[in-house]
């Protein structure tokens, strides 16, 4: 059984789609896989990536949709799915699976970019598996010792992680789910606030600032272009 | 502050189908394709209102903010935007601010400005496709909700643009909407 992982957060350094995607890799393993636009899946290539048994993608909710980048990979991989099947009528492809995380206290905004998802498997053949949404994405990055040892407040998301990763391993559906972090609303939304202020304050950028006009760099006139 | 703003994934040659810039109108389009957004929230917590990588996106949140109306044609890609679409989409998040609030008991990001925005999305090539066009709907109502935006309207095009495609054409369906919080 072969399983390729694929982060599609544009950050470079670990963020909360890479640790999420590790955890479910130490309970399913399988291989690392780079998918960029314009280019073959690495290390193995088209063939190497269709031919694993599952595929699970991790990535942040972008409005509302997929992050472009990723957007413009799968539609590549939709076209090479296609016309791999047209060439191997039988051929077997790859189930999918998805780790969607969200800055937002509610995991449901993920929803639409699980859809989207689900209309590229129709497209491009392979089967959908399903998803695990998390909510309050930003804090498993922001804590990630704490998310290690598996405590509050990410026990939840630990053992979804886990059961979601024996589905993989055995092929099965995993259904849509979705984990809230085991806090109020309105005390996430006050962490989330005072987070972004103390960012900012570690960047230098006097508070007032925060709230200005949307400008362009150097606070010249956008480009209006025709 | 400009009425409209229409962001396009048109090559030169069909671009000549929009209606004109003029001084109350902005047209802006996605290709060349700008760089993806890098998730850095430097437009939020950096350089805030404005995106930290130079290009043509950079400045875009900036434009989008003095305009009333945003009308993007794209064509349709799994539901939702095409890539070059979603690249300047994505990288206009700086458009509203990163402070969260309640809206309708659901999380969403608070606006940067009071002035009133209309979303409406076209989008050309559906076929007949009723799933897509159902999550498309979906995605932009959402979208509009993030946006603080006033009104939102999605429009769906069976074929390729042709002229008078932002306009209500034949076969052209509509869903819209005003700024209630949609339901997850």
């Amino acid at each position: 059984m072969s399983v390729a992982y694929v982060s599609g957060s544009p950050k470079a350094g670990s963020g909360t789609s890479l640790i999420m995607l590790e955890r479910v890799r130490r309970f399913a393993p399988g291989e690392i896989w780079k998918l960029e636009p314009g280019r073959p899946p690495s290390p193995g290539g088209w063939e190497g990536f269709l031919a694993a048994d599952a595929v699970v993608v991790s990535f942040p909710l972008y409005v509302d949709h997929l992050p472009a980048h990723l957007l413009e990979s799968l539609e590549e991989a939709a076209a090479v799915c296609r016309e791999a099947r047209q060439k191997e009528g039988g051929l077997r492809l790859p189930r999918l699976y998805a780790l969607i995380n969200n800055g937002f206290y509610e995991p449901e905004h993920s929803l639409s970019a699980a859809g989207a998802l689900k209309l590229f498997c129709r497209d491009s053949g392979m089967r959908w598996s399903g998803a695990l949404m998390a909510g309050g994405g930003p804090v498993v990055s922001s804590a990630p010792a704490l998310f290690g040892a598996g405590v509050f407040p990410f026990g939840r998301l630990g053992r979804a992680l886990m059961e979601f990763a024996r589905k993989v391993s055995a092929l099965e559906d995993a259904g849509e789910t979705g984990v809230r972090l085991p806090v109020p609303r309105r005390l996430y939304v006050f962490m989330a606030n005072t987070y972004w202020r103390a960012l900012a304050w570690k960047n230098g950028v006097p508070r007032k600032s925060l709230y200005g006009p949307a400008l362009p760099p150097g606070g010249r006139e956008a480009p209006r272009e025709g | 502050m400009e009425r409209q703003l229409i962001l396009h994934d048109l090559d030169p040659e069909t671009a000549v189908i929009l209606p004109p810039q003029t001084e109350d109108r902005t047209v802006f389009a996605a290709l060349p394709m700008a760089r993806p957004c890098a998730g850095c929230f430097g437009c939020w917590v950096r350089t805030p209102g404005a995106c930290v990588a130079r290009d043509r996106a950079a400045g875009f949140a900036g434009l989008l903010s003095r305009h009333a109306e945003l009308t993007v044609l794209s064509r349709m890609a799994f539901g939702g935007f095409s890539p070059a679409v979603k690249r300047f989409i994505d990288r206009s998040i700086a458009h509203v601010l990163h402070f969260f609030e309640i809206r309708g008991g659901v999380m969403r990001h608070a606006a940067r400005t009071g002035a009133p925005l209309k979303l409406t999305a076209v989008f050309y090539g559906t076929g007949d496709d009723g799933e897509a066009m159902e999550l498309a709907g979906r995605v932009v109502r959402a979208n509009a909700a993030n946006l603080g935006a006033t009104a939102w309207e999605t429009r769906f095009a069976a074929g390729p643009p042709r002229p008078g495609i932002l306009g209500d054409g034949p076969g052209a369906s509509s869903q819209a909407g005003g700024r209630e919080v949609p339901p997850l």
